[in-house]
């Protein structure tokens, strides 16, 4: 497992508030190969973007990582001077935000947005990047590229948009593509594009870490994903295994409540409750007070995300090297 | 989001020519005529004022004894002259060139000075913000005529004392609007994205946060120029403008009052112009303001 093109172990980031530091990202560990994809799967506020930033470093002005580590290619991250750091974003690790119209400056033609990082990386010159630029929005499926390039974000359509926005992600062909919720902000029709788009990339050896909240996405094209609550992953397992049996009582949750089409033989079972202020963790395991399985134990103990025991875990598991099952439940971890 | 969606060209490439950002603001500029006509005559006006020494058919201190307070269509003063005999026509266009010169001046400077200290306060925040804002609030709060009156009686009756009191006076104003675009500008998705290209601080408050905050900057600018103007006049009037004998339509106002029966046009044209020119600057920037507003900055 060294030659991982992402690795973070035990990474840990605090909001620095006025009344004290408060952990959002809690011991987050996870590896990502080239040409894989891993989802990251929670509600908002689950710290499942923070993780991201904070591999990236760019957190908010109050948000400090508090230890732990994050190598690329080998290469620790978290200790780079910012100078070097900056070199990273954007030439190594390409990130899509949610909302392409947000996400790109309105007063800067697509041409400008999609080459000026490639000169601040000093990858090549003006003509290259031009011509590089217009092959990447060709790649993402924007015709006439040549004259797309002279218009400004908001001349283009939704669809268009977020390809543009993946166009300036890739461009200097980053080994590694954070996708934060690529598709929540745009039609379903889109969707399916974008997605066929990302799988493309990850089929050229590009990893994917993608964010979201849709399982259906996940299963789409991730091959591994993790469930983070509370600043804490709970679950790691196959996408497919975590969708076919979920462990984890939170997991099993937030699948019950995912509207499916054609699933209207398995009724919507929300779960109870909002994700716990992060300022007052819940002791023990921090998903308890929603839990419907949750015992006196559950209130007290801290879980560990354990492996699950042989007998229960489907025979998929074993198909791929490297593929894990952890749960971080007592519960499932003793019973499978 | 959705409006934007719906307003959107969706028909073939060639409708979505490349436009810049300002483009619609113009277009909308455009249509609005009594502003576009009050354009037109603010051009007229500054290319008067640039080219006063040719257009002028006297310099403004030349005097002609053997016509003293000559009327209206008197013979080579078209609008007469004043008391000592100088053509009234030529002192005006050299008043406004004094009127447009400190009032542009002014603006210019204020609107520097604002977007350093605003953008600086806004994009470093913390301490540096504290004491900005600190400053510009003490400006704030001293009543700016009186600045203006000790600021020209240390530096004497020049057009730069008068350029800086009125500068001083309007920056303060523009630093916080700066200040207040850039907080919220730099909270925008693009900013963060820009960061997570690799773009440096410079490069983030220059290329992505400026562009982006200056658009309000331009509608209070088109207002505080007839300001300016307006506040020249009224140095002037009080005595506090360009020393005589350069002209200011302020100080041209107030020696009209004391022939206000013998020779009235020597009120009336000075005030009439300054009146329609202020008016037309006025024009001009609800106009910019309009065409702002309907930006849908709310995108």
């Amino acid at each position: 497992m060294t030659n991982s093109l992402l690795e973070v172990r035990d990474l840990r980031t605090d909001f620095l508030l006025k009344s004290g530091r408060l952990r959002v990202v809690d011991g987050v560990s996870l590896t990502v190969e080239p040409g894989q994809a891993l989802a990251i799967v929670g509600e908002s506020g689950s710290g499942k973007s923070i993780t991201m930033r904070s591999v990236m470093r760019v957190l908010p002005k109050t948000a400090r990582i508090a230890g732990g580590s994050v190598r690329l290619d080998g290469r620790e991250l978290t200790e780079l001077p910012e100078r070097q750091m900056r070199q990273v974003r954007g030439r190594q690790i390409g990130m899509v935000f949610q909302n392409a119209m947000e996400a790109l400056n309105p007063t800067l033609t697509l041409e400008r947005q999609l080459t000026e990082h490639l000169s601040w990386h000093g990858i090549c010159g003006k003509a290259e990047a031009r011509r590089r630029a217009i092959e990447t929005l060709g790649d993402v499926g924007i015709p006439e590229p040549e004259k797309r390039i002279r218009t400004y974000p908001f001349q283009l359509s939704g669809g268009m948009r977020q390809r543009a926005m993946i166009a300036m992600a890739m461009v200097a062909r980053p080994s590694l593509l954070i996708a934060d919720e690529p598709t929540t902000a745009v039609d379903v029709t889109v969707q399916r594009q974008i997605l066929d788009l990302l799988a493309e990339f990850k089929a050229r050896g590009t990893g994917i870490v993608m964010i979201t909240h849709d399982l259906g996405v996940a299963r789409y094209f991730c091959d591994d994903a993790v469930v983070m609550y509370a600043g804490r992953i709970v679950e790691r397992a196959p996408v497919r295994e975590l969708l076919a049996r979920p462990s984890h009582p939170y997991s099993t949750g937030l699948f019950r409540s995912t509207i499916e089409v054609g699933g209207r033989d398995r009724a919507l079972a929300p779960i109870p409750g909002a994700p716990p202020d992060l300022a007052q963790r819940p002791p023990g395991c921090a998903f308890h007070p929603r839990c419907e399985r949750a015992e006196s134990v559950c209130r007290e103990n801290e879980q560990m995300l354990l492996p699950l025991t042989v007998n229960g875990v489907s025979r998929g598991t074993s198909g791929r090297p490297g593929a894990v099952r952890e749960a971080a439940c007592w519960k499932v971890a003793a019973h499978g | 989001m959705a409006l934007a969606e719906a307003t959107e060209p969706t028909g073939s490439i060639e409708a979505v020519k490349a436009r810049g950002h300002w483009a619609g603001a113009w277009a909308r500029f455009r249509a609005n005529r009594l502003a576009f006509i009050s354009l037109i005559f603010c051009g007229l006006l500054v290319i008067t004022a640039i080219a006063a020494p040719w257009i002028a058919p006297y310099h403004f201190t030349e005097t002609d004894p053997t016509a003293r307070l000559a009327p209206i269509g008197a013979d080579g003063h078209w609008l007469g002259t004043d008391m000592l005999g100088r053509d009234l026509f030529s002192r005006m266009i050299y008043g406004l060139r004094t009127a447009l010169f400190v009032a542009f001046g002014a603006e210019l400077a204020s609107l520097v000075v604002a977007i350093v200290i605003g953008l600086s306060a806004g994009y470093i925040g913390g301490r540096v913000d504290q004491g900005l804002m600190g400053i510009t609030d003490v400006m704030y709060a001293f009543p700016s005529y009186l600045f203006a009156i000790v600021l020209v009686t240390v530096m004497g009756r020049s057009l730069w004392a008068v350029m800086l009191a009125i500068g001083i006076s309007s920056w303060v104003t523009q630093a916080r609007l700066v200040r207040a675009q850039v907080l919220s500008v730099k909270e925008r998705e693009y900013i963060e994205a820009a960061r997570s290209m690799g773009a440096s601080g410079t490069t983030i408050s220059f290329r992505y946060i400026l562009p982006n905050a200056v658009g309000p900057l331009l509608v209070t600018t088109s207002f505080a120029i007839p300001a300016a103007i307006g506040a020249e006049a009224g140095l002037a009037l009080l005595g506090l403008g360009v020393q005589p004998p350069t002209p200011s339509w302020g100080s041209m106002i107030s020696e009209g009052t004391s022939y206000i029966l013998a020779a009235p046009h020597l009120l009336l044209f000075p005030a009439g112009m300054f009146a329609l020119t202020l008016l037309a600057f006025t024009w001009v920037g609800d106009g910019v303001r309009d065409a702002f507003d309907a930006n849908g900055e709310s995108r």
